[in-house]
């Protein structure tokens, strides 16, 4: 095909849809009376459009339309409220159902928060610092060098925590009604990799130390990492919503967290005072 | 516009019936994209249903820089393309023949005309290979040239709606018509192409 040709058949789709300017539908149409080849092309590109133009689609009946909200409400209330609290077939039904709905989430996000406030409030009181009592019995006088002994993290431990979860953060993140199809999934997975690998060495380092619960926290976030790096359905919503799901479920996040806080809370008052 | 922009905004707020106004105003627009993408009454009901589902649950992200027709869109491809994945993780064959796939049940069809058996024959043999030759497309190639051939959405509009340069538009939809070109070639004599 000479590149003549090549460029006017480039413009097959913006003549047939009217895209292209005067100018270039007259240089098109002047090449294909000179041009027997592009003519031919031409014929059989709007054949195959004139033949795609006489799909009918069936038309849904009336019932279908008027029905459209009262089959789609009780979908949209399916996970807020049981089935029961209002008769679902009354013309109201659906309605009632969701405001109920609505009108009690803050109610439950309230709670769920001041849920979580509590739990967090315990466990930095009893699992991190030991009881209140153990933690006031810390002379002040002690040396800041050994706080630091107690619950330094190594710097590569630190950066592998780090990156974890920011990759974690990112994917608990990732929002399937904004992901276009050309998402590329494919650096999570690079650097799930890279990070599983790393895993083995830290897990070690962290067995000769004996930092049992960050060793756990290593392996946990590990498990999640082989996942991400092991799916096969690229941007497939209902596996990325499930890792979500063990994330959440094995709660590394919040691990991750906890385990900052405890080494804020370790941390001695002069070197804090330097970083604030 | 500005009374779409009300409506948005008071169903970001909770109201219900204000989106139900927007669902009653877009439900034919996006069951009939979601028709043409997945080719048959029972998906496309499926379709624009989850896709009304999901923009409930993410409106209140919709800060109105596209249009709701264009993120709708985008939501509808999004869930075709996410049943195409599903059907196939389910290994349940999407080489289905096409003319029962295209045919609705009879409790929702509109009886306009009879037609007669040869002209209902020929109809239903057209329509299976125009069917088959939309399925012979990829998901993405399917949603640009649906977009394009029967939406009537420029180029432009499709890159925004996609989220992809109008230049992979513009060769998807130019590869997804040669593709159909050689499901439909046995067509040429017929017409007189060769």
């Amino acid at each position: 095909m000479n590149p003549a040709c090549k460029s006017f058949q480039d413009q097959f789709i913006d003549v047939f849809y009217n895209d292209a300017d005067a100018d270039q539908a007259n240089a098109f149409q002047a090449h294909l009376k000179e041009c027997p080849d592009c003519t031919a092309a031409y014929e059989k590109f709007t054949a195959t459009l004139d033949i795609m133009n006489e799909r009918k689609s069936p038309e849904p009946d009336a019932a279908f339309w008027d029905n459209y909200w009262d089959n789609l409400a009780p979908q949209l209330s399916e996970s807020d409220i049981s089935a029961d609290d209002h008769p679902a077939d009354s013309p109201s039904g659906p309605m009632k159902k969701l405001t109920f709905s609505i009108e009690h989430q803050w109610t439950y996000r309230f709670a769920a928060a001041a849920a979580i406030l509590i739990i967090g409030i315990l466990m930095g009181k009893f699992i991190f610092t030991g009881s209140g009592l153990e933690r006031s019995s810390v002379p002040f006088t002690e040396a800041p060098g050994q706080y630091i002994q107690r619950a330094a993290v190594d710097p590569q431990t630190q950066q592998y925590l780090d990156r974890s979860k920011v990759l974690i953060l990112g994917l608990v993140h990732l929002d399937p009604e904004l992901m276009d199809s050309n998402f590329d999934f494919s650096r999570y997975q690079s650097v799930s990799r890279e990070l599983v690998e790393e895993a083995a060495v830290i897990k070690e380092k962290l067995d000769q130390s004996k930092q049992n619960r960050l060793r756990a926290l290593v392996a946990d976030l590990e498990f999640i990492l082989v996942q991400i790096a092991n799916l096969e359905m690229e941007n497939d919503v209902s596996a990325i919503e499930m890792l979500k799901s063990g994330v959440d479920r094995r709660g590394v996040l919040m691990k991750i967290n906890l385990e900052e806080i405890r080494q804020q809370a370790t941390t001695p008052t002069e070197e804090v005072e330097e970083t604030i | 516009m500005n009374e779409e922009k009300r409506l948005i905004e008071r169903a970001q707020r909770g109201d219900l019936s204000a989106f139900r106004q927007l669902v009653e105003q877009y439900k034919k627009n996006i069951y009939y994209l979601a028709l043409d993408l997945s080719g048959n009454h029972f998906d496309a009901e499926d379709i624009s249903q989850e896709v009304f589902i999901r923009a409930f649950k993410s409106l209140a992200k919709f800060r109105g820089d596209a249009k709701l027709n264009t993120w709708l869109y985008r939501i509808t491809v999004n869930c075709f393309i996410d049943s195409k994945r599903k059907k196939q993780i389910m290994t349940v064959s999407i080489n289905k023949d096409a003319e029962e796939d295209i045919r609705l049940p009879e409790s929702v069809m509109t009886d306009e005309h009879s037609p007669s058996p040869e002209e209902a024959a020929q109809a239903s043999g057209i329509q299976a290979h125009i069917q088959q030759a939309l399925d012979s497309l990829s998901p993405r190639e399917r949603s640009v040239f649906v977009l394009r051939h029967y939406k009537d959405l420029p180029l432009k509009e499709i890159g925004k709606t996609l989220d992809i340069a109008e230049g992979t538009v513009k060769s998807l939809l130019f590869r997804a018509i040669q593709r159909m070109q050689k499901e439909l070639a046995f067509y040429r004599p017929d017409l007189g192409m060769e």
